[in-house]
């Protein structure tokens, strides 16, 4: 059974996009600053160099969540494509409520990954304020902080509002886990057979 | 084209150079021999013409040697011709020519030795002369001309060759001994170029006698003493220089002519050490060897044929021979029964019939039936080993010696492992892999036992094929258990794990198996999945062991690994959950678990809590106590849940959220109210709204806290005590402070309180009250307690008590400045009195008791002037001048003491008129002293006060001043906002004038002199300053207000002058008004003024 599309996670990407075409669209364009540029102190080049290190830090974490969310959507392809537990009653509600935490499982993974892709668009910000900053501070370049700074805000509330969604999925995981050994305890209790969980799943 | 034509040309060029290859035969032996008998003629022709022309020279000796040698030379070649052409076939030929050279040979040697005897080439001429006689077979010229050599010439090189050839001659005869003798004169000499072949002859005598010991030995040193020559630069040949049998090497014939010997007279076991020590090179070890099998097969000695075998299979040449020694090899070790090294064994064996059967010339037939015949034959070692290894385990097993001979496990192992991999077709295949479990299993190698099972399983159906998986499953979780973390320990955990996983996998789908069974394999696939980090897998598998078999030792591991695997991704919720999931009522988990697990579980909650923080409070400023709030909703009414609630209000009061930390003690009130916590929580409130000066809210959460916490009660109600006396409400306070007395176990525990409880009654100024509040606590002795008491009963006219309870003050130990300035005040006060009373008449001794008095009670207050004290220090001082002017009056108005002459009585006014000047003198200053306090200090407490007004005061001007009714202002807006700045920067000087200031406006001035004194000690300029004037004044607190203004005044700030000036008038003190504007000069600055608003 596929899901076209998670009802909770549409708005979410949808502001997400929208952020993202709001920092893409209108803000001032800022120069990179270069780490060998000998006109900043050393302390504004390991300023500058730690927000680019974040920037790379978080590209792998939403790496790592969109691994994550391949390999949960691969288990649960596979356990929709294995026969369900044999029998009815007990065996239908273990089949379901496997299932069910497969789809919990998933839909974590999507909370994770959305919560990954919003801690870059907050480390990206926060590297072009950077760039900004130390660029001004420096006499380098002339911009206008303050959108730069209200971008920044805006991704960190966007990320801290992707991590509290992430929080609630786990949280529904846990349920579903509970609910699923719950099913598995009373298709065992019912006489089911066990090598279904340990074969096909 | 024209490159094409080019390239074509070349081709042409090319194969045209090719011509038909044609065999060009080596020169035949024959045509050799005739070009060597061409030179020697043409040599001996040149020799005979030098000889022609070298008549009567002193070398012609050596022509002549020259000559004859050649003619030898000839007759040899000649020899081998007739040799060649007999095709090799006999070597005893008749051939005319060559007895007629040798002939001419000897006669030459002859005449020249008869005509030069002493030339030195005389030996070597004998010696050719013998060899020529023994060549046409003339053994007894021979020997004569070898002994005449041996006997003449002692020193010549070549006696040792003629007593060889002596000694050869007397062996091939028969004459054993004498072949010896000529040996032995060989050996006399000592080592040389033939000592070796001495020795090696001499080995061979002793062989024929039959003393093998003896010949072994002339055998191996025959070998040194050859090889030592070789070393030295010699010839390897035995015979060199003009002797026979050139091929001859010592070295090699005499290790291999041992061989007889030693196999009779020496061990086996160093047999092979032996050879390989003495051997020159692998050749010559190799025949020895060859030779040493051939004897010890023939003498029935299997151990020393499979030593042999052994090195021959490993050393030797590839060969038929090899075969050979394998067979040899098995069959010795059937004899011996010895399989300890059965693993090698079986390898050389096969690896001899592998390289066999791998040669080109070998057939098919050839082949199948030498690897049927091998196979066998290894199979057959493995299996013997086997046996042997059983057996042995068995009676170890009987006699409770419980470690098996894993050396002989491992080899037997090893022999199989050799068949398996040499012998792939076998049809014994499967029962040698089983066999291999088993001894694999013996050989304590779990991981090769079960990679084998499951090799077995394969080539198995139905229960048999059951069984070796579920063997294999079980061997490879043992080896899991125990492989190290070294390189090999990690390759073998990967390829443990992966065919565990397959296998177990295979068996439950394939089979129905007994529950035991199915258990442990699913315990095996899902303990793979932790061992290999795979922990989110393990953690489904490792619940379903749990929950689908409770109470099995696999069960109860499966729990514990839940958890762990939960701890390692640091997944605490995860943990807890898991861990709820285990201990819930209708759990199944045996109920020893659920005990061992609670405890983790609960540590999981508290860092589960902790790890929320933490992450809330990473560098995007979450909010850490919302969190933990939501956290708590989530789960309610647990311990969880209570965790999350107080550290939720921990993390609001770091954050300085005091409206979240009212509404968090709230809820947790509500929700928890036998939280342990929850003292320190209303603890924690009270101090973070006195931080606030959210002073009510202190008093109420101090008091509240001190209800539910009886180890902090004292300091609690202390707290409360201290704020409720400074907010004007001196009835709390003391109840506050009795609360804090009744806590109190001990007199140590007592002192706070009761300390606090005296100056609080004594402010209140009623003796009667102090008198009996204090009675009772006085046995404790702590000082301000006595003398709290000790004025309360002076006030009250009690004078011996007060004197008696003073004088314990001064003699306590623990009494500070302020004790002691009360008790000597007191005691100065006692004096005054009695001094009062005092009326000395006419009597001169009275008239001097009552100067001493007079001296005594001016110490007295001096003393406690000089303890600085802000009150006892004026007062004593004011006190001092009024009696000063008292007595001096007196003294004044003293009679004439009767009994004395004119000329004394004269004297002793004097005197008392002197004191009398002096002691008003002392008032003045004294009472100067008393109001200077005011300018000097800026203290104006109560005696300073009185000192102002000019006269010293007539009383007891020890009264403090009472602080105004106090009504608790509305919370304003402006006051919240006042109150989280300070909250947030409790140390800001700015934040807490502000706060201060509003607290003036909101008409709580009781509160806004607390806020503006730390303001004070902040930093907070004369405006502050001036402000706590204000807010102590409308506080009743004319003292703090009056100090606080002339601070301000000393600062420039003009309206605090004014200040001062406007309350001292207030207070009746015009005078002291007017010196204030005189002694500060005007100052500047806008500010508040008394009496005046905002």
């Amino acid at each position: 059974m596929n899901r076209p599309l998670r009802p909770a996670a549409a708005p979410r990407a949808l502001t997400l996009c929208a952020l993202c075409a709001l920092f893409i669209g209108c803000g001032p364009a800022v120069t990179p600053l270069a780490l060998d540029d000998s006109r900043l102190p050393r302390e504004t080049r390991r300023f500058v160099g730690d927000a680019e290190d974040a920037v790379t830090v978080a590209r792998a974490r939403v790496s790592d969540a969109r691994a994550e969310r391949r390999s949960r959507a691969a288990a649960r392809d596979a356990l929709l494509a294995a026969p369900p537990f044999p029998g009815a009653g007990p065996a239908m509600t273990a089949t379901t409520q496997q299932s069910a935490l497969a789809d919990a499982r998933v839909d974590l993974a999507d909370a994770a990954l959305e919560a990954a892709e919003a801690a870059l668009a907050l480390a990206e910000a926060r590297l072009t304020l950077t760039y900004a900053e130390s660029a001004v501070r420096h006499d380098l370049a002339v911009y206008d902080l303050a959108p730069l700074r209200a971008r920044v805000e805006a991704a960190r509330d966007a990320a801290l509002a992707a991590e509290d969604t992430a929080r609630l999925r786990r949280q529904a995981v846990e349920d579903a886990t509970t609910a699923w050994w719950t099913a598995w305890r009373g298709y065992l209790a019912a006489g089911g057979d066990a090598r279904a969980y340990w074969i096909e799943r | 084209m024209r490159r094409l034509i080019q390239r074509l040309a070349v081709a042409v060029a090319l194969s045209a150079c090719a011509a038909p290859r044609v065999e060009v035969a080596e020169t035949p032996p024959v045509e050799r021999l005739r070009l060597q008998i061409t030179k020697a003629r043409n040599a001996i022709e040149e020799t005979r013409q030098a000889i022609a022309r070298a008549r009567g020279a002193r070398w012609l000796p050596e022509l002549y040697l020259r000559l004859a040698e050649l003619l030898g030379e000839e007759a040899r070649y000649h020899y081998q011709v007739a040799f060649e052409r007999e095709q090799r076939a006999d070597r005893a030929l008749h051939v005319p020519q060559v007895r007629a050279l040798k002939q001419q040979a000897i006669d030459l040697y002859r005449q020249t030795v008869r005509r030069y005897p002493d030339s030195p080439l005389v030996p070597r001429m004998l010696f050719n002369l013998g060899q020529e006689h023994r060549e046409l077979g003339d053994y007894d010229a021979m020997r004569a001309v070898f002994e005449t050599l041996v006997a003449e010439h002692p020193r010549s090189p070549l006696r040792h060759d003629a007593l060889l050839v002596l000694g050869d001659d007397r062996f091939d005869r028969g004459d054993l001994e004498g072949a010896a003798q000529a040996y032995r004169a060989i050996l006399g000499d000592g080592a040389g170029r033939l000592s070796g072949l001495a020795h090696y002859k001499q080995g061979w005598v002793e062989v024929n006698t039959g003393d093998c010991k003896q010949a072994l030995v002339h055998f191996e040193q025959a070998v040194r003493d050859a090889r030592a020559w070789v070393e030295a630069g010699g010839a390897a040949a035995g015979l060199g220089e003009g002797g026979a049998r050139a091929d001859l090497d010592v070295r090699r014939e005499a290790l291999g002519d041992m061989a007889y010997c030693y196999a009779r007279e020496r061990p086996p076991e160093g047999a092979v050490a032996f050879f390989r020590a003495l051997a020159h090179d692998r050749g010559a070890y190799v025949a020895a060897l060859v030779r040493l099998g051939d004897r010890y097969a023939t003498l029935d000695r299997a151990e020393g044929a499979a030593r042999v075998a052994r090195e021959l299979l490993r050393l030797a040449p590839d060969g038929p021979e090899r075969l050979e020694d394998a067979r040899m090899l098995h069959a010795a070790l059937r004899r011996t029964n010895d399989f300890s090294q059965v693993g090698d064994d079986a390898a050389l064996i096969a690896r001899a019939v592998q390289r066999r059967i791998r040669r080109p010339d070998v057939d098919a037939d050839t082949r199948d039936r030498l690897v049927a015949e091998f196979e066998q034959l290894v199979r057959d070692l493995a299996t013997r080993g086997q046996e042997q290894l059983q057996k042995a385990a068995q009676q170890k097993a009987a006699q409770q010696k419980t470690p098996p001979d894993l050396a002989l496990a491992r080899a037997v192992a090893q022999a199989y492992r050799v068949h398996l991999d040499s012998f792939p077709g076998a049809e014994s295949r499967l029962e040698v892999l089983q066999n291999q479990v088993d001894v694999l299993a013996l050989a304590g190698d779990p991981f090769h036992a079960g990679r084998r099972a499951l090799d077995a399983a394969a080539l198995q159906a139905g229960p048999p094929r059951a069984q070796a998986l579920y063997d294999g499953v079980v061997f490879l979780q043992d080896a899991l258990d125990r492989e190290g973390d070294d390189a090999v320990g990690r390759m073998r955990r990967v390829v443990g794990r992966a065919r565990l996983r397959a296998a177990a996998a295979d068996l439950l789908a394939a089979e129905a198996l007994p529950p035991e069974r199915a258990r442990k394999v699913q315990f095996a696939i899902a303990r793979s999945d932790y061992d290999e980090g795979e922990n989110r897998r393990a953690i489904d598998r490792l619940t379903a062991v749990a929950f689908a078999h409770p109470g099995t030792e696999e069960g109860d591991a499966a729990v514990y690994l839940v958890l762990d695997a939960h701890k390692t991704l640091n997944d605490y919720l995860g943990l807890i959950r898991s861990g709820q999931r285990f201990l819930a009522a209708d759990s199944p988990v045996r109920a020893e678990v659920k005990q061992a697990i609670a405890p983790v579980v609960a540590a999981a909650e508290q860092v589960q809590i902790d790890e929320i923080a933490l992450a809330a409070a990473g560098v995007d400023g979450g909010d850490v106590s919302g969190e933990l709030i939501r956290f708590a909703e989530q789960n309610p009414g647990t311990d969880l849940g209570e965790r999350a609630l107080v550290n939720a209000f921990i993390a609001a009061r770091a954050a300085g959220d005091s409206a979240r930390m009212y509404a968090l003690a709230d809820r947790i009130r509500a929700e928890y109210p036998k939280s342990p916590q929850l003292p320190g929580i209303l603890a924690a409130l009270g101090r973070a709204a006195a931080g606030r000066y959210e002073l009510d809210r202190a008093v109420t959460f101090f008091a509240q806290a001190a209800d539910a916490d009886p180890a902090r009660r004292i300091a609690l109600r202390l707290a409360e005590g201290d704020l409720r006396a400074q907010l004007a409400d001196p009835t709390g306070a003391r109840k506050a402070y009795e609360a804090a007395l009744a806590a109190a176990g001990s007199p140590e525990a007592r002192a706070e309180p009761a300390g606090a409880l005296a100056r609080l009654v004594e402010r209140q100024g009623q003796p009667g009250d102090v008198i009996a509040t204090l009675e009772p606590l006085a046995r404790d002795a702590h000082p301000p307690v006595l003398a709290a008491l000790g004025l309360a009963y002076l006030r009250a006219g009690r004078v011996d008590e007060a004197e008696g309870t003073l004088q314990r003050v001064l003699d306590a130990t623990g009494a500070d400045a302020a004790d002691r300035a009360a008790a000597h005040y007191g005691q100065a006060e006692v004096f005054a009195r009695i001094l009062a009373g005092f009326d000395p008449g006419a009597d001169i001794e009275a008239i001097y008791e009552l100067v001493s008095l007079i001296e005594v009670t001016q110490q007295t207050y001096l003393k406690a002037a000089r303890e600085a004290h802000p009150v006892y220090t004026p007062a004593a001082l004011g006190r001092l001048a009024r009696m000063g002017r008292q007595v001096a009056a007196r003294l004044r108005a003293l009679p004439a003491p009767t009994g004395v002459d004119a000329a004394t009585a004269r004297a002793l006014a004097d005197g008392l008129a002197r004191r009398a000047a002096a002691l008003e003198a002392e008032a003045t200053e004294a009472l100067a002293a008393c109001a200077g306090q005011a300018w000097s200090r800026q203290i104006f407490s109560p005696p300073v006060r009185a000192c102002l007004t000019g006269e010293p005061p007539a009383a007891d001007p020890v009264q403090p001043d009472r602080l105004a009714p106090r009504a608790a202002p509305a919370e304003t807006p402006a006051l919240a906002d006042a109150r989280a700045k300070v909250a947030a920067e409790p140390e800001s000087a700015p934040a807490l004038v502000a706060l201060g200031a509003a607290l003036i406006d909101a008409n709580d001035p009781h509160a806004a002199r607390l806020v503006l004194a730390r303001a004070a000690t902040e930093g907070a300029g004369p405006e502050a300053t001036n402000l706590l004037g204000l807010a102590s004044f409308a506080a009743g607190d004319a003292a703090g207000a009056l100090e606080a203004f002339a601070r301000a005044a000393a600062g420039d700030h003009e309206p605090a002058r004014q200040n001062l000036a406007d309350a001292l008038r207030r207070l009746g003190l015009a005078a002291a008004a007017d010196e204030a504007l005189r002694r500060f000069e005007p100052g500047e600055g806008d500010g508040r003024r008394l009496g005046a608003g905002r």
